[in-house]
């Protein structure tokens, strides 16, 4: 029913003659302002991405020249003797993949680690979530709905809390690299238990069960070739969440870090306190290229269970 | 005769120079291989420590320099004094730090709350008796001096000439374009706090001065950053910061910042910077050979590349002592004070600093 | 009966590791915040916890609470917390609504790539969020050199560091949850009833406000309250840019880092806890109480 046709009948109707060009005028004035809105917060979020990976790849000399303002935005590299050759040698040309290099030097490893974090927080919580989700969707038991919600706790309370209390409960985990798993974990786990229940929520999968038991299948049987397969879309949009999550995830994770593990976020921290504006873009820009992909994947993989395990991103 | 007279003053001048006998021979050096290698087999290879921060006192340079050339790894670390004191509070009894490095006043707190364990490392009757615990726990291994580290292009931008003294910076002009870190954390800020005390004509039970004067400061700082600001500053966010001599100079000479370090007119003071052995370490031996290597020549010397003065007097070389000019200011009549003195009054001060002039509003 | 126990025994590693990792440390965190606490500027020198049960029910006290309320400082840091969360939840959850909209009831192309720019700071942790804004607003930030190249004077320096820098930094980091949840809110939105109420005659103000509004609320609400929680815990970007605001997270962490004084740093998370915890429960119970409009 097209807008104009409504408002004629509308008009007939009421036996006033409502002039039908306001109501859309209206309504475009609306979308116009929309559009502009949106495109807006398009460019705002763009324009500082654009910046630091322009920073990331040239040199200092070529940012000197290109604004009055800024003496910040000179090379600094600044972790002593056997680094000043580098510096020197960024003075010349204009572009340059010398930050990119340090980058990787100094935290190579941090990002080996976060990388690992995360495709171990991929598997773990899809073994747990898969079987928890499975299990809370189809048998009801009491404390079912307390224990969804449990699971959505640590969405509500700042992770900089979740982290001081682990710490001081768990003192022997403390030292080591477990206890930052724990609090990725903790963060993650109710992306993919929302993504996965809501799938089964969505379909009949106890008539097909049934149907499967009927037709001699065992339970095992029946889990690998009528459960899991229908939910591939839905454990494959959670663990894309999971894999994204991990590696942002900051609050909890900064006071979790030991001395000899750091997860990436930290050392971007680490980054912007010592390091050049250059060389933060340089790390920053990695850090969306392990990024990326796993949200380009979420943009064209996810569907409705994107936007169902979104709301509680 | 006269040639034993002369030989006799030889002997007896290398005798009392603690510097010339502390050599860091091929025989020592090999010997202190030797024994790394021992500590690596035994403890691994990684050794931990609390406040590296790289731009300080060039300990990203250090750490590198004895990485590349011992094998050991040292991570940096970005604590501060006082943070560092607190990790190792945190984590009794099983810290995860070996060796710890502090602003002196805080490294003697902790020494006092039992944090550390005593160990004299190898040339221990060498280090001039200021400069080290009676017991053993802790010791220093160099000094700076507080200053104002100015960002001459910011200034320039912020049409604002150069401070000269600690009355400078209380002008109007000077809005928004001071910091110092936050004293209670920064054990470098605490001394500057405690320089602005002294230059007023405070003591350490008066602190009366130094929290009036902070207080007339107190609009023209930007923030007290908890983080230390060496970037900031080098960057020109932070026009003027009161800091070490030691970083202006390294952001002036090893940056390539447009840094000068002015000495105010007043005065200022010298503070000292100690390490120590963490109690219950997780690797004892290889923490007391980077202790017995901090204080030996060659770390002396690589230390004084950053502009810090060194314990071993020798160590500071001209070329260096030659960049280490401020731009306003000398470092005639400058004095360092009573450490345990010093030490018992750090907590009361930062108190009466948080409550009358950090949260002044 | 078999049934029953294989559900129970495919929640059991769930149960287990919420119990151990989540439950127990949250009554821990609880438990401490009531032992006297004390910061090492009071000389502290005792370790974390290893108190036994027995010697918490001899020494509880309120203490860190008195001292949390009692003092200015905190109180004060405590309503930035809860004043900017609340006023960047709502206003980019108002904000937000223009780009749900044109998601779900436009077309054109390159909506996908529209989407997936705009859900680029999902991701991001909050230190990212800063440093864009500090690249950006800072004292020699993007904007203020443009100008300063446009008009030669570096407006908008420094930005960054004020309260406008901040919620414009948390605003960036809500919009992608923002948007997210309007858009799913506005698809499930039936537009038969908009029609209905334009061939009664209502204007576009009244569809607005009487049949669009209240149907989204729910939505809204919810978002709005989810997007508190995540602002009163988001620490990166305080960490950042919140120099001269003193904000709650960043206390608690000054707390822990600085000063070693857990319990004290308990008490103020369990506060934090408290406030987020029931803002989010009770707004999401009004928005499902009220207006029922989901598809059971």
């Amino acid at each position: 029913m097209s807008s104009r046709s409504a408002s004629a009948v509308a008009a007939a109707v009421a036996g006033r003659p409502r002039p039908i060009a306001l109501t859309t005028l209206g309504v475009r004035l609306l979308t116009s302002v929309a559009y502009v809105i949106s495109v807006l917060l398009a460019l705002a979020i763009l324009s500082p991405v654009a910046v630091s990976f322009w920073g990331a790849m040239t040199t200092s000399k070529a940012m000197g020249t290109a604004s009055e303002v800024g003496p910040g935005w000179q090379a600094t590299t600044t972790t002593g003797s056997g680094v000043f050759a580098e510096r020197t040698q960024a003075q010349t040309g204009f572009f340059t993949s010398l930050w990119y290099r340090y980058v990787f030097r100094v935290y190579g490893r941090t990002i080996l680690f976060t990388l690992q974090l995360a495709v171990v927080s991929v598997v773990i919580t899809t073994l747990i979530g898969v079987a928890a989700s499975y299990a809370l969707v189809r048998y009801r038991f009491r404390g079912q709905a307390l224990v969804e919600e449990i699971v959505l706790l640590p969405m509500s309370i700042p992770g900089i809390a979740v982290a001081i209390a682990l710490i001081q409960a768990h003192t022997t985990l403390r030292p080591t690299w477990y206890i930052i798993l724990v609090g990725h974990l903790l963060y993650t786990m109710p992306f993919m238990i929302r993504a996965v229940t809501n799938t089964l929520r969505s379909f009949d999968f106890v008539a097909l069960e049934q149907a499967a038991a009927s037709l001699g299948a065992t339970w095992w049987q029946r889990m690998c070739w009528v459960i899991l397969p229908n939910l591939k879309h839905a454990i494959l949009v959670g663990s894309l969440l999971v894999f994204a999550i991990s590696l942002g995830e900051f609050n909890a994770s900064f006071l979790l870090n030991t001395p000899i593990n750091q997860s990436y976020p930290a050392a971007l921290y680490d980054t912007y306190n010592l390091d050049s504006f250059q060389v933060s873009s340089a790390a920053t820009m990695i850090f969306m290229v392990l990024l990326f992909p796993a949200l380009i994947a979420l943009q064209y993989v996810g569907g409705r269970e994107l936007e169902e395990a979104g709301q509680g991103v | 005769m006269r040639l034993l007279i002369a030989a006799l003053v030889a002997i007896i001048a290398l005798w009392s120079d603690p510097v010339r006998a502390n050599h860091f021979d091929a025989k020592a050096q090999a010997e202190f291989r030797a024994a790394l290698e021992d500590a690596k087999k035994a403890e691994g290879n990684t050794l931990i420590g609390y406040d590296h921060q790289p731009n300080y006192a060039n300990w990203g340079g250090v750490q590198k320099f004895f990485t590349d050339k011992y094998g050991v790894i040292w991570p940096p670390d970005m604590k501060s004094s006082v943070t560092a004191m607190a990790a190792l509070i945190a984590e009794q009894p099983k810290p995860q730090a070996s060796v710890v490095y502090y602003n002196a006043a805080i490294g003697s707190q902790a020494a006092e709350r039992g944090l550390h364990e005593p160990y004299k490392p190898k040339g221990w009757d060498l280090i001039p008796k200021e400069h080290k615990d009676a017991d053993g726990r802790w010791f220093n291994i160099h000094y700076g001096t507080i200053a104002f580290v100015v960002n001459t292009k910011a200034l320039a931008a912020a049409k604002t000439a150069v401070p000269k003294c600690w009355s400078d910076l209380v002008k109007p002009e000077y809005k928004n374009l001071v910091a110092y870190d936050d004293p209670t954390v920064q054990g470098t800020a605490f001394d500057a706090i405690f320089t602005a005390l002294w230059v007023h004509g405070g003591s350490y039970h008066n602190f009366a001065p130094g929290i009036e004067y902070l207080k007339k400061l107190h609009p023209n700082i930007i923030s007290y950053n908890k983080e230390t600001s060496y970037n900031p500053s080098l960057r020109g966010e932070i026009p003027i910061w009161i800091h070490a001599d030691g970083s202006g100079y390294k952001m002036k000479h090893h940056d390539g910042g447009p840094v000068e370090v002015v000495i105010p007119c007043e005065g200022s003071t010298v503070f000292p910077l100690n390490v120590a052995l963490v109690k219950n370490a997780p690797t004892p031996r290889l923490a007391k050979l980077a202790l017995d290597w901090l204080n030996t020549e060659e770390a002396q010397r690589v230390f004084a590349e950053s502009f810090f003065r060194p314990i071993h007097p020798g160590a500071l070389t001209p070329e260096v002592s030659a960049k280490m000019k401020p731009l306003h200011g000398s470092y005639d009549g400058l004095k360092s004070y009573d450490l345990p003195q010093k030490v018992k009054m750090v907590d009361a001060y930062k108190k009466a600093w948080i409550e009358q002039v950090r949260r002044a509003r | 009966m078999k049934t029953r126990a294989s559900g129970a025994v495919l929640v059991l590693p769930l149960v287990v590791f919420l119990v151990v990792f989540l439950l127990y440390p949250l009554c821990y965190l609880a438990a401490n915040s009531l032992v006297p606490g004390g910061g090492v500027l009071e000389g502290r020198t005792k370790q974390v916890g290893g108190w036994s049960a027995g010697q918490w029910l001899r020494t509880v006290t309120v203490e860190n609470y008195v001292k949390l309320f009692g003092d200015g400082y905190y109180l004060s840091s405590l309503f930035h917390s809860v004043v900017l969360s609340l006023a960047v939840a709502i206003g980019s959850v108002i904000l937000c609504i223009a780009p749900a909209w044109v998601l779900v009831r436009t077309q054109f192309p390159g909506k996908r790539l529209f989407r997936a720019v705009l859900t680029i700071p999902m991701a991001f942790s909050g230190v990212i969020v800063g440093f864009m804004i500090v690249i950006m607003l800072g004292r020699w930030g993007a904007i203020p050199a443009v100008l300063h190249w446009l008009t030669g004077e570096a407006y908008l320096s420094m930005t960054a560091y004020t309260l406008s820098g901040l919620v414009v930094a948390y605003v960036y980091f809500e919009i992608p949850r923002a948007t997210l949840t309007l858009e799913a809110a506005i698809r499930k939105f039936d537009f038969d009833l908009d029609a209905a109420a334009r061939s009664l005659g209502a204007t576009l103000w009244q569809r607005l406000w009487y049949v669009l509004v209240p149907l989204l609320l729910p939505a809204i609400i919810s978002t709005v309250a989810l997007a508190f929680a995540v602002s009163m815990g988001s620490f990166g970007v305080a960490l950042i840019i919140a120099k001269k605001f003193n904000l709650l997270p960043v206390d608690i962490f000054l707390e822990i880092t600085g000063y070693a004084n857990f319990e004290f740093a308990s008490a103020l998370c369990v506060v934090m806890l408290v406030i987020t915890l029931t803002t989010n429960l009770y707004l999401r119970r009004i928005g499902e109480k009220r207006y029922v409009f989901k598809e059971r």
